[in-house]
């Protein structure tokens, strides 16, 4: 008699629905948590600086949209701006002009007249999510809406050579 | 089809359903692992339907066409119109959105496993293969991720677990009309369709009847299937407010045909040879979306615990009846039939020929047109053979769970286990890309 034919095929059934269950409930992986660090890479040209802009009410700690959910302007530090990262993903980004590199580049660019496009290295910090948000990407274009966009707070980038 | 002189063997497989249902449901540990197998199924088919709320992988063809035989518009697709006009009829009553789009696949989807699980059971003449393939149906990745997307080969799976259970029914005008209404359905969804001739073919002729009879059978199968297209992609013409005479059927599928045929550079990243289909090298990525650390995937990859044993098993099936011959295959000598523990392919195959020869002539049907054509060639061809296979490993399974059940246990265990490490990838789940890279470890899967 071998060890397989002594199990009980109680065990048996047993351990796979345990193990499936504790698979399905812890092993499936997490998306990121909030407050988490991850690098990303957007793309910008220099007028996205004025032109790309959000309308929500919700808040980010110290950062939210420009625009309030009825879209009037709210006075904002670094207020969220909608971003394409180059694997064509949508999100909010606070910070990314203000960011000193980023910064520089831009009046560069201003100075020689460049409307080039660049990809920006940046390291965020998440912040949660928008279920509904209002984007537009040009100032004066009509807002469209946009559901379940990441949130997220730059605390450094680079510009790509 | 059933031979009536079956009947006694049958007894146990006609069991009423009420008292197979208490039967079954006494606790026994293979009933648990079916039970948690089957919910599990039913779960990933529904979680996060409608996700995404844009088309996905080819749903555009169909969906787009969907429309346009609500508008009276032409359709540019080149298949058949039945599975685009099933999709409209959804659009029509649930609307147009994606759960209006993909409801018609779900519910094909729990088609296949009914049917199929009722067709195991009649054709190996056992409940237990009956709930394994049900389970076993239920818990693949290939058949969940179908189950999901508006796409038209979910629709030609179901068609052929519907002809299996026909094929097991015995002969007579009914189901002649139903298994010939089904090939003209399953031909005016793709023209692959029309390879669910082949198992009623192979089921007819492995019973004794009359010639004349099946003559006689065999008119109003073949009559009923020439309506049914005709029918069908009458109707299409008539929407898309063509002429839809029957000519104007066979020019638009002559037309269709030299489209097809005329496809032959594999230039296009998802087409995969039909040998790499038994690795697979090229799984259908039905849906990817990276979010800020947050990836929902909908991938087409089997449930390699039952994929690489069932082409395994299909492959030594067929080596063993071109070995033995179908004639000695399909009514087995008393004497040969080996009745020892033995649990090779040889010996099942031997016991369970019949079925073993409807499931694998509903296999090579659906693959064939890609063996014998150059036409180009895409996983999703294979997703009806594969319906076959599970099948056929269903009954395997329960006949080596009467030889050697605690291997049998842990076989359907292993099944349950991967299907749980592979859930996030078949149903959308927000998970990691670290998760989904574990799950899809080979980078051409990705």
């Amino acid at each position: 008699m071998s060890f397989r034919d002594n199990l009980n095929p109680w065990w048996v059934a047993g351990t796979a629905v345990i193990l499936a269950g504790a698979i399905l409930a812890f092993g499936r992986g997490r998306p990121a948590a909030t407050a988490e660090s991850m690098s990303i890479s957007i793309t910008v040209i220099p007028p996205d600086a004025v032109n790309l802009d959000c309308s929500s009410g919700v808040r980010f700690g110290d950062t939210q949209c420009a625009f309030d959910s009825a879209g009037k302007p709210q006075a904002v530090a670094k207020p969220l701006r909608p971003y394409v990262t180059t694997g064509r993903e949508l999100l909010l980004l606070s910070g990314v002009f203000e960011d000193p590199n980023v910064s520089t580049w831009l009046q560069r660019a201003r100075q020689t007249g460049s409307d080039a496009r660049v990809t920006l290295n940046c390291d965020v910090t998440t912040l949660g999510r928008l279920r509904t948000v209002v984007v537009r990407w040009q100032t004066g274009a009509t807002w469209g809406q946009e559901k379940d966009v990441p949130v997220a707070k730059v605390k450094k980038c680079q510009v790509a050579p | 089809m059933g031979d009536p002189s079956d009947n006694a063997t049958h007894e146990q497989a006609r069991m009423p359903i009420g008292k197979l249902l208490m039967t079954f449901l006494r606790p026994r540990p293979l009933g648990v692992l079916i039970a948690a197998m089957l919910l599990l199924g039913i779960v990933l088919r529904v979680h996060a339907f409608g996700y995404p709320d844009a088309f996905m992988f080819d749903e555009h063809h169909f969906v787009e066409n969907a429309r346009n035989y609500i508008n009276n518009k032409a359709d540019w697709n080149d298949h058949p119109p039945l599975g685009k006009l099933i999709i409209a009829q959804s659009i029509e009553m649930l609307g147009d959105n994606s759960v209006g789009w993909r409801i018609p696949s779900l519910i094909f989807g729990f088609l296949t496993i009914a049917c199929g699980g009722l067709a195991s059971r009649r054709l190996f003449r056992s409940p237990g293969a009956g709930w394994l393939a049900a389970a076993f149906l239920s818990v693949d990745g290939f058949l969940i991720a179908y189950s999901r997307a508006a796409l038209l080969d979910g629709f030609l799976a179901a068609g052929l677990a519907i002809t299996l259970l026909i094929s097991t029914l015995t002969v007579n005008v009914w189901t002649a009309i139903a298994a010939g209404a089904l090939l003209g359905l399953s031909a005016s969804i793709k023209f692959s369709g029309i390879a669910v001739a082949l198992p009623i073919i192979t089921a007819v002729l492995l019973v004794k009847i009359p010639k004349r009879k099946l003559l006689t059978m065999g008119a109003i199968f073949g009559a009923t299937a020439v309506l049914c297209y005709f029918m069908q992609y009458s109707r299409g013409l008539t929407l898309a407010l063509k002429s839809a005479t029957p000519v104007d059927v066979v020019r638009d599928t002559q037309r269709l045909l030299d489209h097809h045929a005329a496809l032959t550079d594999m230039k296009n990243p998802w087409t995969s040879g039909w040998v790499t289909w038994a690795i697979p090298t090229r799984p259908a990525m039905l849906s990817y979306a990276r979010n800020l650390g947050e990836v929902r995937v909908l991938s087409g990859l089997g449930n390699l615990a039952l994929w690489w044993p069932g082409v395994l098993l299909t492959i030594a099936s067929i080596v063993t009846i071109l070995a033995k011959g179908v004639v000695a295959v399909s009514s087995p000598n008393v004497d040969e039939t080996d009745a020892s523990d033995s649990t090779s392919v040889g010996t099942f195959v031997q016991d369970q020929g019949r079925a073993v020869l409807v499931l694998l002539a509903g296999c090579l049907g659906f693959i064939a047109p890609w063996v014998i054509t150059h036409r180009d060639s895409y996983i999703y061809h294979f997703l009806p053979a594969y319906v076959a296979i599970i099948m056929l490993l269903s009954g395997y399974v329960d006949w080596l769970r009467k030889r050697k059940p605690v291997d049998a246990m842990i076989f359907v265990g292993v099944v349950l286990v991967v299907a749980a490490f592979y859930a996030p990838i078949w149903s959308s789940m927000e998970t990691s890309e670290a998760a989904v890279n574990a799950r899809l470890f080979w980078g051409a899967w990705r």
